[in-house]
C-alpha cells in the first residue's frame, strides 16, 4: 500500500458540448475571466444552444465547468465588415448563423483562471478545427485582443507590436497563443473595442484555413461589380423660365442621386422644353436660339453632376459651332469633367427643317464604373456604330431618343434590344414624353424608356432588366453587373461577339478601328 | 500624245476629289461636297458617269430617277429635284431621269465628250425603259439680253438657231426638247433664269404594274419521332400541301429539319448521327424538288448538313418550282455545334433572284449578326429566310430580338421558322423553343409593332401572311427615318469578301 493514492493525481478532462444546465457555471467562470463584463443572460446560451448546438463547446476537469468557447458558421462573402462583432454574432444570440455557409466564426473563448496553464485553450481551438472539417468549412475566423500591448505602446505601434510577437521577440497573452495554433493575421483592427484599454482598443482579425476544404462546385462566388442605372422618362412640361427647367431636371437627379446610382440618363433634346422661353417660330431660327443656352445647361447639369455625385447623361442639347446646328449628347462625370458626343445619323426631316449637322466619330469614354458610350436616337438603329463600341470592350451604350409616334420607338427599342444581344452589352434608353401644343417646333411624344441586356441564363427574363410604363412621366433604377457581362463574353453560351467572321466581312470605319 | 478616247465609265470613290474640282467649273453656286458625291454613287451608280483624259476626269454627268407624276414639267428648285445635291429623292421606281448636271472641263470643250455622255444617258433611259430625261440647263446667254427679250423668247430665239446659248444649244443638238423656263430653280439667285429640257424615250413600253405582294408561310414544324423517311417525306408534304392551299409563294422550313430522321437511325455517337444524315441529301432533294414543282411553290426546304468530303455544313437548300437548286450554308456556327457534330461554318452568302421576291437566307445565329444582313440587302435582299432551331427562351429570344432589328435596321422583312417538340432518342439534339414569325420594319405602312404574323410558342402550325414588296420601296424612299439612305458610308463601310454570284438577273 503506498502513501498516496494514485486517484488523487488523476484527472479527468472532457471535451464536450455545452447544454442550458452548465448556465450557471458558465456565467461564474465568465465573471472570474472577465471582471467588469456584462455575462452572458441566459437567453443569450438558450439561443446559441437552439441555434448552433455544436458550435457551443466547453471543458470540464473532474466534472467542474474549466473552459468554454462559442462559435457560429456564416458566409464569408456575405460580409464585408469583420470588426463589427456585435452584428456577426447578433449580439451574442447567434440567429445569423448559417448553415450552409462556409466559415467558422469564433465569438468568445475563455479559460477559468484556476485552469490556466494547461492548454486547455488548444483542446477547444482543435474542436473547433474538428468541426470545421467534419463541416466542410473552408476556414475558421476569430477577433482577438492583443493585451500585451499597453505596456509598448508608447514605443512601438501596434503592427510593430503584433510583428514582434509573431517574430516571437515579445509575448502577448492571447496573440501568441492564437499563433501557436495555426491562426494567421489577416488585419488589424483599430477601435474594436474601444474600452480594451489593455489592447488599446485594437484587435486582431485571424484566419485558420482548412486544408481538407473541397470546394462546392455549385457554390462559387464570382465578382460582382454592380452599376445602378437610373433612366428618366422627361415630360415636357410648359414652363415659363429657365429656373423652371433646372428645377424638374434637379428633381430626378436628387431621386438618382438619393438612390445612391451611378448613371442617370435624360432624353434626347429633353432641352426643347426650353422653345418655349425663347418665342422664336420660325424653324432652323428656333433651334439656334435654343443653342443660345447652352452654356447655361452645361453649367447647370455640370453642377447636379457633381452635388448628386451622380454620372448625369445630359440628354442632347442644340449646339452651334461655325454656324453649324449640331445635336450634342453631353456626359457630365461626377468628378466634374465633361465628355460630348454628336449625333451622326440626322434625319431627313432634321436636316430639313433645321438644317442640322452631323458629327463625324463616335467616342468611347471611360467613366468610374465602365466604359460607355452614347448614340442618340436613329444611331443606334445602325449596328456598325455598336459595334464599334463593344470592340472597343465598351459596357454601356445610353441612348437618348425622342419619338413622335409608336412605330417610331420599336425601332428604337428593337434595335436597341438587339445591341445588347449581339454585342454583350448594356443598353439604357431614355425618352421623352408629354407634348407642348403651344410651342413652336416641338413634336409630338411617344416613350418607353428600358434597361436591356443581352439574353441567357444569367440575365433577367427577356433580357429586359426594367422597363418603364409607356407615356408618363417616371423613372426606373436597376442595377447592372459589369462582372456577369464580362464573364458572359468569354464563356456564354452562344459567343456572338467573339463568333464573328473577320475571314468575310468587317467594317471599316473612318476614324480608324483599333 | 494618246488620242484614244476613253468612253464613259461609271463614277467610283476614287474619282470623288477629282469630281468635285471638275464641278467648281460649273455653275459654282451649286457646291458638291464629296459626302455627296458618295452618297450619289450608293443611290444610284448607273447615273454618275465620268470621261477621263490621261488619268484625269475631264467630263462628268450626275443623274438620278425620280418619278414624273402628272405634271413632270411642273416649276421645281434645284433643291427640291435633287434634294440639295444629295440625291437621296432617288427613285428606283422613277419613271424619269432627271440630269442634274451635266460637265465639260473648259480646256476640253468642242470635243464632243458632253454628247458622248448624252449618248449614255439616252442608253441608260432606254435601258431602263424610263419615259424621258429631264436637264435643267442655265440660260447664261440670256444675261445679257435681260429687259430686251423676256427669258421664254430668248429660249425660243435659240430654238429657231438665231441665237446660240452655250448650254442650251447644246442640249437642243443632243435631241433634247425646250419644255419651259424655270424662273426659281436657283432660289438665292432670282435672276438667274433656267431652261428644262426634256429627251422623250420613244421606246418608252408602258409598265403594266404587277402584283407587288407575296405570300409567305412559315411552317413551325413538330419533331416527331419516326421510323423511316416515308414518314418524314409525309409529314414535310403535309405541310407544303396546306401551304399551297393557302396560296402560298414560299413555304419556310426550319434549319435541321432533318434532324428528326435521327429518331429511326441506329448510331451511337452525335457525329456519327450526323455523318449519316449527310447520306440523305439526294432523297431530301428529290423530295423537296418535286413538291416546289407538284404545288408550284417555293421552299426553304429548312436546312440539312451537307458533306462536301471530310468537311460538313448546315446547308438550306431552296428549291423553286422550275427545278432550280439554291444552297446557303450557315456562315456562324455555334460552339456545341462544331464541337459535337465537327459541323463547319460556310462562306458564301448570296441574294437568289426568283420570279417572286430577291431573296436571301441566314440560318438561325446568322442573324445575329447585322453584317450578313446588311450584306444581303445591300446586295438587293427584299426578304430574308430564318430557318432556325433554339433550345430554350433566351436562345429563341436572341434570334428574334435580332431578326426583328435587321428588319427594322435594313428596310426587309424578315420570315422566320423554328422547330417544336422533343426528341428524346436523338443524339445531341436538344430540346426545342420556337415562336415562329414574319416581321417588318417598323413604320406607317407596316403591321402594328413590326410583327405581320405570329405563331403561338412550342405548338405544331403554320403561319401565312402576306408581305407588300411596294410598301418596302414606299419605306425605303419616304419613310420617317431611311437607314437605307442615311447611312454614313464615309464613317463606316462593310468591306466582304463573300463571292460574287455569277451572273443572276
Amino acid at each position: 500500500m503506498s502513501d498516496f493514492e494514485l486517484e488523487d493525481f488523476q484527472r479527468k478532462i472532457l471535451v464536450r458540448p455545452l447544454t442550458l444546465d452548465d448556465f450557471d457555471d458558465l456565467v461564474a467562470m465568465q465573471v472570474r475571466c472577465f471582471p467588469g463584463m456584462l455575462p452572458w443572460k441566459r437567453e443569450h446560451i438558450e439561443s446559441q444552444l437552439k441555434v448552433f448546438p455544436e458550435g457551443q463547446l466547453c471543458v470540464e476537469i473532474d466534472g467542474k465547468l474549466a473552459a468554454s468557447s462559442s462559435s457560429l458558421i456564416v458566409d464569408f462573402a456575405e460580409h464585408e465588415d469583420w470588426h463589427d462583432w456585435k452584428v456577426i454574432s447578433d449580439n451574442g444570440y447567434i440567429r445569423t448563423h448559417a448553415d450552409d455557409g462556409d466559415s467558422l466564426y469564433g465569438i468568445e473563448i475563455m479559460v477559468d483562471p484556476a485552469f490556466r496553464g494547461l492548454r486547455l485553450s488548444r483542446r477547444l481551438y482543435e474542436a473547433r478545427k474538428r468541426l470545421a472539417r467534419e463541416r466542410n468549412l473552408r476556414r475558421i475566423i476569430i477577433g482577438g485582443r492583443i493585451p500585451g500591448y499597453h505596456e509598448h505602446a508608447a514605443v512601438i505601434s501596434a503592427s510593430e507590436y503584433v510583428d514582434a510577437v509573431m517574430r516571437k521577440s515579445l509575448f502577448d497573452p492571447v496573440l501568441t497563443a492564437q499563433l501557436a495554433n495555426g491562426f494567421t493575421i489577416q488585419r488589424l483592427i483599430p477601435n474594436y473595442l474601444p474600452n480594451d484599454s489593455e489592447s488599446c482598443g485594437y484587435a486582431t482579425f485571424l484566419e485558420w484555413s482548412n486544408l481538407e476544404y473541397v470546394p462546392d462546385r455549385r457554390r462559387t462566388y464570382r465578382r460582382q461589380t454592380l452599376v445602378r442605372v437610373c433612366t428618366v422618362q422627361y415630360q415636357l412640361r410648359r414652363i415659363e423660365s429657365f429656373a423652371e427647367f433646372a428645377q424638374q431636371v434637379e428633381f430626378f437627379v436628387d431621386v438618382a442621386a438619393e438612390n445612391r446610382a451611378d448613371f442617370v440618363v435624360f432624353p434626347e433634346l429633353f432641352t426643347s422644353q426650353l422653345l418655349a422661353l425663347q418665342g422664336v417660330k420660325r424653324p432652323g431660327q428656333a433651334q439656334r436660339a435654343l443653342a443660345e443656352l447652352t452654356p447655361k445647361y452645361l453649367e447647370l447639369m455640370g453642377a447636379l453632376a457633381i452635388k448628386g455625385n451622380v454620372n448625369v447623361v445630359g440628354g442632347s442639347m442644340f449646339t452651334v459651332e461655325d454656324d453649324r446646328l449640331y445635336n450634342v449628347a453631353y456626359l457630365f462625370r461626377r468628378d466634374g469633367s465633361v465628355d460630348r458626343q454628336y449625333k451622326l445619323h440626322v434625319t431627313q426631316s432634321e436636316r430639313k427643317w433645321w438644317g442640322l449637322g452631323q458629327g463625324d466619330r463616335l467616342e468611347v469614354f471611360d467613366t468610374d464604373r465602365g466604359r460607355v458610350c452614347i448614340m442618340l436616337s436613329t444611331d443606334i438603329e445602325f449596328p456598325e456604330l455598336a459595334r464599334y463600341a463593344a470592340r472597343q470592350r465598351a459596357d454601356l451604350i445610353f441612348v437618348p431618343f425622342t419619338c413622335d409616334e409608336r412605330s417610331s420607338l420599336i425601332r428604337v427599342r428593337t434595335c436597341a434590344l438587339a445591341r445588347a444581344m449581339e454585342n454583350d452589352v448594356y443598353v439604357v434608353t431614355s425618352g421623352c414624353v408629354g407634348n407642348l401644343p403651344l410651342v413652336e417646333n416641338v413634336d409630338v411624344h411617344y416613350a418607353q424608356s428600358g434597361i436591356y441586356t443581352p439574353s441567357d441564363f444569367s440575365f433577367p427574363r427577356d433580357g429586359i432588366a426594367a422597363e418603364t410604363t409607356p407615356n408618363i412621366e417616371t423613372l426606373v433604377l436597376c442595377d447592372v453587373d459589369l462582372s456577369v457581362l464580362r464573364r458572359h463574353r468569354r464563356v456564354g453560351v452562344s459567343e456572338s461577339w467573339s463568333d464573328q467572321r473577320e475571314d468575310l466581312y468587317r467594317i471599316e470605319y473612318s476614324w480608324g478601328a483599333e | 500624245m494618246s488620242t484614244t478616247n476613253a468612253a464613259p465609265r461609271g463614277a467610283t470613290r476614287a474619282d470623288v476629289a477629282q469630281l468635285k474640282a471638275l464641278a467648281e467649273t460649273g455653275w459654282p453656286h451649286f457646291p458638291w461636297d464629296e459626302e455627296q458625291l458618295l452618297v450619289h454613287q450608293r443611290v444610284f451608280p448607273e447615273g454618275q458617269l465620268v470621261i477621263e483624259r490621261e488619268g484625269q476626269i475631264v467630263a462628268a454627268a450626275m443623274a438620278l430617277q425620280i418619278q414624273g407624276g402628272r405634271d413632270p414639267y411642273r416649276d421645281h428648285t434645284w433643291a427640291g429635284a435633287t434634294d440639295a445635291g444629295w440625291f437621296r429623292n432617288h427613285d428606283p421606281y422613277g419613271d424619269t431621269l432627271y440630269l442634274a448636271v451635266l460637265l465639260v472641263h473648259p480646256d476640253f470643250r468642242g470635243q464632243g465628250l458632253g454628247a458622248q455622255l448624252c449618248l449614255a444617258l439616252r442608253a441608260l433611259c432606254a435601258r431602263q425603259n424610263l419615259r424621258r430625261i429631264l436637264a435643267p440647263a442655265h440660260l447664261s446667254g440670256f444675261e445679257q439680253r435681260q429687259g430686251e427679250l423676256s427669258p421664254e423668247e430668248y429660249a425660243s430665239r435659240v430654238e429657231a438657231g438665231d441665237v446660240q446659248d452655250p448650254v442650251l444649244s447644246f442640249l437642243l443638238d443632243q435631241e433634247f426638247v425646250f419644255k419651259k423656263v424655270l424662273r426659281h430653280f436657283d432660289r438665292e439667285r432670282a435672276q438667274a433664269r433656267f431652261a428644262l429640257c426634256e429627251w422623250p424615250n420613244a421606246g418608252f413600253r408602258s409598265r403594266a404594274r404587277k402584283s407587288e405582294a407575296i405570300r409567305v408561310s412559315c411552317v413551325q414544324y413538330r419533331m416527331r419521332k419516326l421510323t423511316d423517311f416515308d414518314g418524314f417525306a409525309r409529314q414535310v408534304r403535309f405541310f407544303v400541301d396546306v401551304a399551297a392551299d393557302y396560296g402560298a409563294d414560299f413555304v419556310i422550313f426550319p434549319e435541321l429539319l432533318t434532324a428528326q430522321l435521327m429518331s429511326f437511325l441506329e448510331v451511337n455517337t452525335a457525329l456519327e448521327a450526323i455523318r449519316l444524315l449527310t447520306g440523305y441529301t439526294e432523297q431530301l432533294d428529290e423530295l423537296f424538288q418535286e413538291l416546289a414543282r407538284e404545288f408550284q411553290v417555293s421552299i426553304v426546304g429548312g436546312s440539312h448538313p451537307i458533306a462536301y468530303g471530310e468537311r460538313i455544313e448546315n446547308v438550306a437548300s431552296l428549291y423553286l418550282p422550275d427545278g432550280t437548286v439554291h444552297r446557303q450554308p450557315k456562315l456562324h456556327v455555334t460552339p456545341n455545334e462544331a464541337r459535337h457534330w465537327g459541323i463547319a461554318g460556310g462562306s458564301t452568302l448570296q441574294v437568289f433572284h426568283t420570279p417572286k421576291a430577291k431573296v436571301g437566307i441566314l440560318i438561325c445565329y446568322d442573324v445575329e449578326f447585322p453584317e450578313a444582313a446588311r450584306y444581303l440587302t445591300d446586295q438587293g435582299a427584299e426578304v430574308i429566310f430564318v430557318p432556325f432551331c433554339t433550345d430554350d427562351r433566351q436562345a429563341y429570344l436572341r434570334v428574334r430580338y435580332c431578326a426583328q432589328a435587321r428588319a427594322v435596321e435594313n428596310q426587309v422583312y424578315v420570315a422566320m421558322a423554328g422547330t417544336v417538340g422533343n426528341l428524346p432518342d436523338a443524339q445531341n439534339m436538344d430540346i426545342n423553343y420556337a415562336q415562329s414569325a414574319v416581321l417588318s420594319p417598323s413604320d406607317f405602312p407596316f403591321a402594328r409593332d413590326g410583327i405581320l404574323v405570329e405563331a403561338p410558342v412550342n405548338t405544331e402550325t403554320i403561319v401565312t401572311t402576306d408581305i407588300d414588296f411596294e410598301a418596302l420601296r414606299e419605306a425605303i424612299h419616304e419613310g420617317s427615318v431611311r437607314p437605307r439612305l442615311d447611312r454614313r458610308p464615309d464613317l463606316f463601310r462593310l468591306e466582304t469578301v463573300f463571292p460574287r454570284p455569277a451572273a443572276q438577273e
